[in-house]
């Protein structure tokens, strides 16, 4: 049974990673789960310099999800080479770093940092552009082709991730742009901008108001989206929102991934990474299926006419 | 031996309409949990309630395991319905816990309302000191036969219905000016636990408070539990929920 696929030039023992900023630096879940098993460990956004985020209260539970404003808090490149990156060299596992920044320099310089000493960089666009009032990368596609356009120049060695955002109008036509601009993957879906309130006290549940939604809730909106970007590119996709088991992790391959990330679950179920990836075995022993690649965009369709 | 385990329930006891105690039995070996230290329950095997919630170890003795619980929302008021035998998905023990190589019969402990749930197995495991312990009325206060046997108990309600007529940071403050007190720990609502802060600090006292804030993952990697600190944001879930007044 080959459960092995490729993203770019990183290749994965099996199909499943965690998503970024649900899983830490890998260290924090190593006891719950073997790191070797897993087809990739995606780290938490990392920024240029070390970043604060928002006050807390930071989640609050909504129904089947829950909203997060952690607001990018994370160490900053410099320790996260030093202290986090050679725990996760000790595993045979691919590291994908997921990286912010506030400009299109900071991306550059994060990814010449970062080139060849990582499998994959992802680009996380749902941040705003300081340098253009504040719009995210996400919305803005002038802003988003020069960021991949001059990052591409940068990633060499590394395998390039877009990550998308649900936000983007039209997400087929983004990915063909990311697709054009040298992607090597995208991935998606980031969480989703809601709300919530506490009546009793007319307080919003988050201090900064508004969070991003993500767990089983918008598991259908994910599969959409990889649905309609994988009609739209040729790049490999990797799905993600609301994966809580195998089932899940296989309707987003169906509808096109290639590879899938695991947020929220993990939070519920500290191994779901690794019984989704023994899930995955015992479907594709069901179906005869010898090749994980075959399932990537299995869905059968047809659109009737009346 | 792992902090992720299947519990079975044995035992399920109401102290009111709202609180109650469950006894876990753990089937497997888990470490055992310090004082101040939390684990985090699975309410539901469906995803609404998704997340775990977190809970202090009230009680622990040879293989089982006990938690004080007060019904607040949807998670408690599912896990006050657990049926006796039913197996349950925990993770712990988590987080750091009181130091008790400190306590010494110069040490107060103070709880404020559920706060009872974090120090009471400290004074299980020390009982040569002062407890101070409030809440709004005297149907509130738990465990007051289990806790006679301290040193000295001091009460305080709200409405004056048992013990004195105040809280627990007056207290405090009266028990500071009267004996020598050389460490405090304490574990309240958030307002008792910032004054009790503020109150050991201006005396230079040692002291150990717990605090809550909302947690996803319980093992530091969500960022969503932190507490604003003079250091910058610290997890609740890994560098608490106990932090020493030196770091607050
Ligand atoms: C380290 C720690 C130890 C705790 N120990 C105990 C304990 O021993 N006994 C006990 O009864 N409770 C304890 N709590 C609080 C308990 O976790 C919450 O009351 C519980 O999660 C509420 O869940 P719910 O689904 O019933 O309520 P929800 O419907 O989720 O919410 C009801 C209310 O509880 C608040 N709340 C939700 N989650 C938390 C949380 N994680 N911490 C604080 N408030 C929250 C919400 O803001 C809301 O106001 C502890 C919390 C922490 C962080
Ligand atoms: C607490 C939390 C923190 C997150 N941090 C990041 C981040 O730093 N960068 C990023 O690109 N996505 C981040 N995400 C989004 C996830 O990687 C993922 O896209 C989203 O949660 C949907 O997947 P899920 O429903 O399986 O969680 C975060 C999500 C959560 C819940
Ligand atoms: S609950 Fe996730 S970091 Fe504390």
């Amino acid at each position: 049974m080959n459960l092995t696929v490729k993203i770019g030039n990183m290749t994965m023992k099996n199909p499943v990673m965690t998503a970024s900023g649900t899983f830490g630096y890998g260290a924090e879940y190593s006891e719950f789960v073997d790191l070797n098993a897993l087809g990739a460990v995606v780290v938490k956004g990392i920024s240029l310099r070390p970043r604060e985020g928002n006050p807390p209260p930071r989640i609050v539970e909504t129904p089947c999800g829950m909203l997060n404003s952690i607001g990018l808090q994370n160490v900053g490149l410099e320790a996260f080479l030093k202290e986090k990156l050679p725990f996760l060299r000790r595993y045979d596992t691919p590291v994908v770093v997921n990286i912010l920044g506030d400009c299109v320099e900071d991306y550059e310089e994060l990814c010449t940092r970062l080139d060849g000493k990582v499998e994959a960089i992802e680009l996380n666009v749902s941040c705003p552009n300081v340098k253009k009032g504040g719009i995210s990368f996400a919305i803005d596609r002038e802003a988003l082709k020069e960021l991949i356009g001059k990052v591409r120049k940068k990633v060499k060695h590394s395998t390039l991730i877009v990550k998308l955002s649900p936000v983007s109008e039209d997400i087929a036509s983004i990915s063909v742009l990311c697709e054009k601009e040298g992607a090597d993957a995208v991935s998606l879906i980031n969480t989703i901008p809601a709300m919530a309130i506490d009546i009793e006290t007319r307080r919003p549940a988050l201090a900064n108001l508004i969070g991003g939604l993500s767990g089983p809730a918008i598991k259908p909106i994910g599969v959409r989206m990889v649905w309609q970007v994988y009609q739209a590119v040729k790049i490999p996709i990797i799905g993600m929102g609301g994966i809580m088991n195998a089932s899940d992790a296989i309707e987003y391959m169906l509808a096109g991934a290639t590879s899938v990330a695991v947020g929220t679950a993990n939070f519920v179920n500290p191994s779901a990474t690794v019984d989704i990836i023994e899930g995955i075995k015992d479907y594709m022993k069901r179906h005869s299926i010898s090749d994980i690649n075959e399932i990537t965009g299995g869905i059968i369709w047809e659109i009737k006419d009346h | 031996m792992s902090r992720r385990f299947t519990a079975r329930l044995i035992e399920k006891r109401w102290l009111s309409s709202e609180h109650f105690l469950l006894r876990l039995v753990p089937e497997e070996k888990t470490p055992e949990p310090k004082p101040g230290q939390f684990y985090l329950l699975r309410p539901s095997d469906t995803y609404d309630p998704l997340l775990r919630r977190p809970f202090s170890i009230f009680r622990s003795s040879k293989g089982t395991i006990e938690f004080f619980i007060e019904k607040k929302g949807k998670g408690t008021t599912l896990l006050s319905e657990l049926q006796k035998g039913k197996r349950l998905d925990c993770m712990g023990p988590l987080g750091r816990g009181f130091p008790l190589n400190i306590l010494s019969q110069d040490s107060v402990v103070v709880a404020g309302g559920m706060g009872i749930a974090s120090v009471f197995s400290l004074l299980e495991h020390f009982k040569d000191l002062i407890f101070i312990y409030g809440a709004r009325t005297k149907e509130q206060l738990f465990f007051l036969d289990e806790l006679s046997s301290l040193k000295r108990l001091i009460t305080v309600t709200e409405d004056g219905s048992h013990g004195k007529r105040g809280n627990t940071v007056d207290a405090l403050k009266e028990v500071i000016e009267e004996e020598r007190v050389t460490s405090v720990f304490a574990c309240g609502p958030e307002g008792m636990n910032q004054s009790v802060s503020r109150l050991l600090k201006s005396h230079s006292i040692e002291g150990y408070i717990s605090f809550e804030e909302r947690m996803a993952c319980g093992v530091g990697a969500c960022l969503g539990c932190v507490k604003e600190t003079p250091q910058g944001m610290k997890r609740v879930c890994t560098e608490g929920p106990v932090f020493s007044v030196k770091e607050l």
